[in-house]
């Protein structure tokens, strides 16, 4: 089963579940759950069922297409449902199933593993699960977002799309797995992973990023006086990326370190507020 | 005979926190059930991942009965002028649910009482109305949120038997039903009464019992098996199966123990080494939840494995590009913690405190021990596998054909990491592991950061255990009180001076010293003995120790009695240390003069001994004929002031003497204090 299919197999089950497919949010995020698809989602009080493949950038992780496990780019496949079904731990197992993945075959366990993103203000509670040992999943009930609890915690099931790729296709490298018909990973990935490796880990410009982020950061500001939060939120996410980077290339002292993490967490719990306000009056004028 | 079992299926909770639970559950289900007046057998709460399991053998139907009386208003004002009861009484009687009451005399006056009959109710009224509060209520540590409940993690299904009659319990929108889950991948199990459940679980092969799965699993692991990680495997599995799988070969010219740490440490499993003396891991152990298809679960596991090892093998290879010694520079963006700066600052303030302390002349490796110890921090892998910290930087120093003593004392100077943990055996290890706790304690004492046994995010008291069983068990050369003074003066010099002055300091570190000192070995010797030896500040715990055997040794012994006796009653007559030192030519009696050559006598002995042996006791004792002599003949509170004060002075320095070792004050005698 190459990577493309796999990709079909769970979008189409969690489309006949229910779930709106989404297509990938459209900037750098250090993981599915930034995407604003999830983060506001989780916050309001509507329900939500939605699915999205998200290409998430570590660049920490940037390892010159020379290490078969870790890349700059990886996928996440981000799956965000609430009111959560009492069954869900069966329905998430049964998407398994359309891979080929049986939990009678399989040993697979619900390990303790809570999430935490400070800058998000988020955390859950919850699950890595292991197929034989490997990770494959994070399955984590929110707790809180933007620093505010969840009134209805949504359940987040994130899968480690390219684990599982080489998992089912019982390859070593993630380069030589089969992406679709024609293409392996490599084929698709190398010259970017050796390029955006390079570039994180020596190239980039530390005077370029810093003043890229003070930019950002003061747009963000001026969105959020003009109400404005998605796009506040965009340009929070810049920052967040931009310090990535940042850090990537040990540019940041700790004291700047904690002081930028705190910026952004600001923006984002700015935006929170202003985003459950503007719920609170929408709520009010109907 | 009748029996209950409810078992509470959840999703899975977490194995660190099962042990503990399990205790806490069972002694509290227990309780519960006296409490409320239910004779059984025998209760006990079974946990696993999926499971809370309660049962109760031997369960009456119904609570026992019981009557209780209740005391109510007092007589006057139970009743109105006309004699009809007040509202007082019947808001008392209507609480009781009942017309009747009595009256009865009590010191404090007259009282009405009534008769209350308490609950009695059956099983099934009991269990789905008091037990679900009680368990709902239970305060689990891990609580977490989902829809509009709490709970340790979300219940899925319950099931609850008393013999064939299925309980109509209700936890958080689930109902009981006759049936529980299985292992993820099996069909529900039905269930048609409690023991058809203890059937079932059987055939099944779920293991209900923590000690059981321990017991299981161990007896397919080696000997030297590591019990946490048994118990970790054992409280995440349902239905263990041990399995036996191979070690890539390829990574056999990593060291064995990055080998053995992703192994076990992160992937839970157990390393399986050539043999005692060829370390390398041959393979290794796994333990599968239920009778999966063992060659998938093998290769999984394999194949994680291999891929963990790869990633640890490119970290090892990154890190051996850059000499171990240029990590230190990489140390200063590593904060140690707030006040006292950088781990790079750390360092550097620890070669100072070895300079003060001149060190360098006879441990001329102890500076390289310094300058290298804590650079395996900024490697890859330690960011990797943090708990190979140490381990690693002793790699690292072997690879680069670094001195072997100093290899091994970069490992070795974080022992004793707890309680049970060896201590270090190199001498280098020994300085540069008293050294850095030392200056970890003075940062946290200067600038008043509390640790208690609940707080203690530094982990400050582990630092000071292992400072004073270093100080206790190791041979070093200086005191503890010169090395706190040094660590002082080290961080005076640097630009982070503490925020308090020499004497503050000094009397805060001896607090914390003497306090943990007290508690090790008030538990092993008598307390008042140990007390006695404790006379100075930031003394060394090992002189302590060795005075507090001395003590037990003689304390049954008539002239240690004596000894006590003239100190206290010395300490009665002279309170304050005397303006004067003593002087010969004006003692006039024999008996002090005696005294004073005695004490001459003694006192250069003493000087002259540089154990803490049974001989120091004994000449402490041969004052003891002389001090008794002395108080028989002669009158300390002569009319003369100056004989008088004389005479103080001498006895003072006779007191001062035994004080070097004892405040024999605080001797404790059968029937009393001394005197």
């Amino acid at each position: 089963m190459n990577l493309s299919s796999l990709i079909f197999k769970l979008e189409n089950y969690w489309e006949q579940f229910g779930c709106t497919i989404l297509p990938a949010f459209d900037m750098e995020v250090g993981a599915g759950t930034m995407a604003p698809h999830t983060f506001f989602r989780v916050l309001s009080k509507r329900p939500a069922s939605i699915c999205y493949i998200q290409p998430s950038r570590r660049p920490t992780d940037g390892r010159y297409a020379n290490n078969p496990n870790r890349v700059y780019k990886h996928l996440q496949m981000q799956v965000i449902v609430k009111p959560v079904p009492d069954d869900i731990q069966s329905i998430y197992l049964k998407s398994l199933e359309a891979l080929g993945i049986f939990a009678k075959d399989h040993d697979i366990r619900f390990i303790e593993d809570n999430w935490e993103a400070p800058t998000l203000g988020a955390w859950g509670v919850g699950w890595e699960v292991w197929l034989d040992g490997m990770e494959i999943t994070q399955f984590t009930y929110f707790q809180q977002a933007g620093g505010v609890d969840l009134k209805d915690p949504a359940v987040e099931i994130t899968y480690g799309i390219e684990r599982l790729a080489l998992y089912i296709q019982d390859k070593d490298s993630v380069y030589d797995m089969q992406a679709g018909r024609l293409d392996t990973y490599g084929d698709l990935r190398i010259m970017d992973e050796k390029e955006q490796s390079a570039y994180c880990h020596e190239f980039s410009r530390p005077e370029f990023l810093f003043n890229m982020f003070d930019q950002c950061q003061s747009e963000a500001w001026h969105c959020i006086e003009q109400q404005l939060i998605h796009p506040a939120y965009e340009y929070a996410l810049k920052c967040s990326h931009l310090f990535n980077l940042l850090d990537t290339r040990g540019s940041l002292s700790t004291s700047e370190r904690a002081r930028y993490l705190g910026i952004i967490r600001k923006l984002v719990k700015q935006c929170t507020l202003k985003f459950l306000e503007g719920e609170r009056n929408e709520a009010t004028d109907h | 005979m009748k029996q209950l079992i409810i078992e509470i299926g959840v999703e899975e909770m977490p194995s660190s926190v099962m042990k503990d639970l399990n205790i806490e559950l069972d002694q509290s289900f227990a309780s519960f059930l006296k409490q409320h007046r239910w004779e059984h057998d025998e209760s006990k709460v079974h946990l696993s991942p999926r499971r809370m399991v309660f049962s109760a053998q031997g369960l009456k139907e119904q609570q026992t009965a019981e009557t209780q009386k209740v005391k109510g208003p007092p007589l006057r004002i139970a009743l109105d002028d006309k004699g009809n009861p007040t509202q007082a009484l019947k808001g008392f009687l209507s609480r009781c649910g009942t017309d009747q009451w009595h009256q009865e005399e009590t010191p404090q006056g007259a009282y009405c009482y009534a008769t209350v009959t308490l609950d009695n109710m059956n099983v099934a009224t009991f269990f789905t109305q008091v037990f679900a509060e009680y368990i709902l209520r239970f305060p689990f540590k891990k609580k977490m949120r989902w829809g509009n409940y709490s709970f340790i993690r979300p219940v899925r299904w319950i099931c609850a038997y008393y013999d064939s009659l299925l309980l109509p319990l209700e936890l958080l929108g689930v109902k009981s039903e006759s049936f529980v889950r299985g292992l993820h991948g099996q069909e529900e199990i039905p269930i048609q009464s409690a023991e058809d459940y203890w059937n079932k679980m059987k055939e099944h092969q779920l293991i209900l019992d923590m000690q059981d799965r321990i017991d299981l699993i161990r007896r397919h692991l080696p000997l030297n098996a590591d019990p946490q990680l048994v118990e970790e495997n054992a409280n995440r599995t349902e239905s263990p199966f041990v399995l036996e799988a191979a070690a890539p070969s390829s990574f056999s010219g990593l060291p064995h123990e990055i080998v053995y740490t992703v192994i076990s440490n992160q992937m839970k499993c157990f390393p399986r080494e050539k043999s005692r003396e060829d370390k390398s891991i041959k393979g290794f152990l796994l333990v599968m939840n239920g009778q999966k298809d063992k060659n998938l679960v093998r290769k999984g596991f394999e194949k994680v494995i291999t891929a963990r090892l790869n990633d640890a093998k490119y970290f090892y290879e990154q890190d051996m590009k850059t000499p171990l010694s240029e990590g230190l520079e990489k140390l200063k963006s590593m904060i140690f913690m707030e006040q006292i700066g950088s781990i790079y600052d750390k360092v550097h303030r620890l070669v100072k405190i070895a300079e003060i302390l001149h060190l360098e002349s006879q441990y001329p490796l102890l500076k390289q021990v310094l300058l290298l110890m804590k650079n395996d921090l900024s490697t890859s892998l330690v960011a990797e596998l943090p708990e190979l910290q140490g381990v690693l930087g002793r790699i690292y120093a072997e690879n680069e054909k670094v001195a072997h003593e100093v290899a091994d004392a970069i490992q070795d100077h974080y022992h004793p990491r707890s309680e049970g943990d060896p201590l270090p055996h190199n001498e280098l290890a020994v300085l540069a592991g008293a050294l850095d706790r030392a200056d970890t304690l003075s940062g946290a004492a200067g600038w008043n950061i509390p640790f208690s046994g609940s707080v203690d995010p530094m982990g400050l008291r582990r630092c000071l255990n292992g400072l004073i069983r270093i100080f206790t068990h190791c041979t070093l050369p200086f005191e503890p009180k010169m090395l706190f003074e040094s660590c002082y003066e080290a961080y005076k010099e640097s630009d982070l001076n503490l925020s308090m002055d020499k004497e503050k300091f000094i009397s805060i570190v001896d607090e914390w010293f003497s306090q943990k000192v007290y508690a090790h070995l008030s538990q092993h010797w008598r307390y008042d003995m140990v007390q006695a030896s404790m006379v100075s500040k930031l003394e060394n715990p090992k002189n302590i120790a060795q005075k507090v055997q001395l003590l037990s040794e003689v304390g049954e012994k008539k002239e240690f009695r004596t000894l006590c006796e003239s100190y206290t009653r010395i300490q009665n007559i002279v309170k304050k240390k005397p303006a004067h030192e003593v002087q010969f030519q004006s003692l006039e009696e024999d008996q002090e003069r005696n005294l004073y050559e005695s004490f001459k006598r003694i006192e250069a002995k003493l000087d002259q001994l540089s154990a803490l042996n049974m001989e120091m006791l004994n000449h402490l004792f041969e004052l003891n004929q002389p001090v008794e002599d002395f108080f028989e003949h002669v009158f300390v509170m002569s009319e003369d002031e100056n004989i008088r004060k004389n005479r103080c002075s001498l006895l003072y320095a006779v007191k001062q003497l035994i004080n070097r070792y004892f405040d024999l004050s605080r001797i404790v005698f059968e029937g009393g204090k001394t005197l």
